[in-house]
């Protein structure tokens, strides 16, 4: 009796993992193109099985570093254009984070098993194409019936290389400077009022700094973000052109002098923290003022913070804040049939409802005269803030083939010897400045 | 028909061949020998080949650049600050471990249930990801969010930075890597001591030989074996040190944990140029330096235990 048990309750086990492997399978068929593609991630052309359809369906594979909350209105948008492009084209999208993302990229391109496209920092493009690793897209304008001037030039100048397209454009910001309006009030400022000069930024921030609450008065990062403090001062990090280092001047010193006496000595920021630290801190409210992209519109809303958002502060000279993108790039592998597949979806995004949307949601500044001049986006409370600072967008590390290596070796390590306190700012200005000249001379 | 009689003596042949024991052993370590050359001796050539080129991960522009890649790397003063990172990661985490783990053995190595209790408890962070833990000890110990520094606000002791701070994130760092690792040195360093006969202990107690002088002159002398063992595998761990410092440093603060197999992957696969050419050489640098270190470890313990013999 208890042999026969034993032997159902075996029966009824093998039964029960078998329909549960043959019902997982029978999803993935259902889900559509077969495993194949999915296993090459070469996007490929389907022969025609589709009823009623003239073409057969199209399957492009697209990948991005958007894990954050405007990954999520990314998907929306992907999927709603896989279901009213009738044109049978379908997008399986693939969002990893950026470091994975630049890991798998290079080799993916080298061994043809690339995504149909991408999306990526505008920064990259001298870099991929000196290893002519993406197509040139010269043809979207005339291919798609796009009208070019409907677009804002700098923008557009973004994703041009030696005088020719090598992306699409998807979005764009300048770096801003965010305050946190509830911490002004508190420290006795005028919450209406964020800084105006870097000196004014200096002043605010040792007052809104507390030790006993964990609070901070400024956030400083070693990325880009303080590039406007640099510029605004009169110095610059390098001549692109001439490829040499205008790091070592006597006003960069005098900033770094500046930026060090306040991070070290007056302890305005967080000793050593990340750019993601220092975002936590901001959505936290423990950050006064923070210069960052657009994409911390989207977080401070959800976690409530009652922030502004504006132009960085101006220095003794002038006024700038990098500009920076994302832009739709073709992979060298993918096929002149896929890549106007692409186009259909990058037509798609420039489309004035999509951008609408994009800017709504994420907070990026439009870029297309009929977004800047819509309604809805005139009256909104941060587009109305940023959207007339466009004119202050200046290129960091654009259109440099070593434009990464220069901020990764170089600068980055610099900043953070300086923040950190363990270097006199003279000093290591001078050395960075020299392996800029260094990476510069061995890229030629 | 006669090449059918042919065929079946050949393979009868061939069966008879392997099936002395001795011919057998190799079919056994067919499957091992296999994964090892495609996994570790092949990679291992195509390291040392790829160390002489000027290469990167896109594959374009390959040229051959003989030992230039190795030139550069002796004025490279990242490559000398993540050797001697290395190095002193090492020399503070495997010392630390073995002692530790060494003392605590000795404590549970008895067969009672609170003790057997206790070993399950101390082996807990050896089952659980490297990652999973970095990421977890990360929050537990940053400075204004972590719950350590808050803690120790009480205590007084404020500023803190652990990871954040140059002189502190290394030595966080080992003291992680020790409480994620110490269980399974202590597991194998148990085996070793159980294995000791208890006559020696009784007879050590008859002479009237104290706990800890037993220790010192009859359990350790006898686990040598085992010792090397340990110290030879945790020095090769510690020399390869990457997930702990990726997942919780990045090699920061100012390049103070930045240990050479972070700087390989730096250098081939996180920033451009994506120099493949350069970090493998990094890696056979690397790969001499831990076989010449676990050579001389190796011929310590063998000199010690003919001596202790």
């Amino acid at each position: 009796m208890r042999k026969w048990l034993l032997k159902m309750m075996c029966v009824v086990l093998i039964l029960t993992v078998l329909s549960m492997i043959l019902t997982s399978c029978g999803k993935q068929e259902k889900e559509g193109v077969s495993s194949k593609s999915e296993g090459s991630d070469v996007g490929e052309t389907k022969g025609t099985e589709s009823s009623g359809g003239s073409s057969g369906k199209i399957t492009l594979t697209f990948w991005n570093g958007f894990t954050g909350s405007d990954g999520e209105v990314l998907r929306d948008i992907v999927n709603r254009f896989n279901e009213n492009n009738g044109k049978n084209i379908e997008i399986k999208m693939d969002i990893m984070p950026w470091d994975t993302y630049f890991q798998k990229l290079p080799p993916a391109i080298a061994t043809n098993t690339a995504p149909s496209f991408v999306l990526m920092g505008a920064e990259y493009i001298p870099e991929y194409v000196s290893n002519n690793s993406i197509q040139p897209l010269d043809d979207f304008w005339s291919t798609t019936g796009l009208n070019e001037s409907n677009f804002v030039k700098n923008v557009l100048d973004m994703y041009k290389y030696q005088g020719k397209y090598y992306m699409t454009p998807m979005q764009y910001n300048l770096m801003y400077l965010y305050w946190n309006k509830d911490l002004f009030k508190d420290a006795g400022l005028d919450p209406e009022k964020p800084p105006e000069t870097w000196e004014q930024l200096g002043e605010y921030a040792v007052k809104l700094t507390d030790p006993s609450k964990q609070q901070y008065g400024f956030g400083a990062t070693k990325d880009d973000a303080l590039a406007p403090l640099i510029w605004g001062n009169g110095g610059e990090f390098w001549d692109a052109d001439n490829q040499k280092s205008l790091l070592d001047s006597p006003q960069n010193i005098k900033t770094y002098e500046w930026l060090q006496d306040l991070v070290v000595n007056k302890k305005v920021s967080p000793k050593g923290a990340t750019g993601a630290d220092l975002d936590n801190l901001l959505k936290s409210g423990k950050l006064a003022m923070y210069i960052s992209g657009p994409w911390q519109v989207n977080g401070l809303r959800t976690e409530g913070i009652n922030f502004g958002i504006t132009a960085p502060p101006k220095g003794t000279v002038t006024q700038a804040s990098p500009i920076g993108g994302c832009g739709f790039a073709i992979p060298r592998g993918t096929s002149d049939e896929l890549k106007t597949a692409v186009y259909e979806f990058a037509k798609y995004w420039l489309s004035t409802e999509i951008l609408k949307e994009w800017t709504m949601k994420n907070g990026f500044p439009p870029f297309s005269e009929e977004v800047i001049n819509d309604p809805d986006i005139l009256n909104d409370e941060i587009q109305k803030s940023i959207a007339p600072l466009g004119t202050l967008g200046k290129s960091y590390n654009l259109g440099i083939v070593v434009g990464s290596q220069l901020h990764n070796d170089v600068i980055e390590p610099m900043m953070d010897t300086i923040l950190m306190g363990m270097g006199d700012p003279a000093n290591e200005v001078k050395k960075a400045s020299e392996m800029i000249d260094q990476i510069f001379q061995n890229s030629k | 028909m006669e090449r059918e009689e042919r065929n079946m003596k050949s393979k009868i042949k061939l069966f008879t061949y392997f099936n002395k024991p001795d011919k057998a052993a190799y079919i056994f370590l067919l499957p091992s020998f296999l994964t090892f050359t495609v996994f570790i001796f092949m990679p291992l050539l195509a390291s040392l080949l790829i160390s002489m080129f000027d290469i990167n991960i896109f594959l374009e522009n390959i040229s051959f650049s003989g030992l230039e890649n190795f030139k550069r790397l002796i004025f490279d003063q990242r490559f000398w600050n993540a050797f001697k990172n290395t190095l002193y990661f090492t020399a503070l985490e495997v010392p630390i471990q073995i002692i530790f783990s060494l003392l605590l053995a000795a404590y549970v190595q008895k067969n009672t249930v609170f003790r057997r209790f206790l070993r399950s408890c101390f082996f807990i962070p050896v089952v659980c990801s490297m990652t999973a833990v970095g990421i977890v000890w990360s929050i537990l110990m940053d400075p204004t969010l972590g719950t350590v520094p808050y803690m120790l606000r009480f205590l007084g002791l404020s500023d803190i930075g652990f990871l954040k701070d140059p002189l502190l994130a290394m030595p966080t760092v080992v003291l992680i890597t020790v409480w994620k690792n110490f269980g399974l040195t202590m597991i194998i360093l148990v085996a070793g001591i159980q294995s000791i006969p208890d006559t020696y202990y009784e007879a050590a107690e008859i002479d009237g030989s104290n706990k800890w002088n037993q220790f010192i002159n009859i359990t350790i002398p006898l686990i040598i074996p085992t010792l090397s063992f340990c110290t030879i595998t945790n020095i090769i761990n510690s020399l390869q040190v990457f997930d702990q410092t990726y997942v919780m440093t990045k090699g920061g603060p100012v390049f103070k944990t930045e240990t050479l197999v972070q700087y390989i992957y730096t250098r081939g696969f996180a920033v451009a140029p994506y120099d493949l050419g350069y970090a493998s050489a990094v890696a056979e640098v690397l790969f001499l330096m831990i076989a010449v270190i676990v050579v001389l470890i190796y011929q310590f313990f063998v000199r010690k235990e003919t001596v202790d013999v």
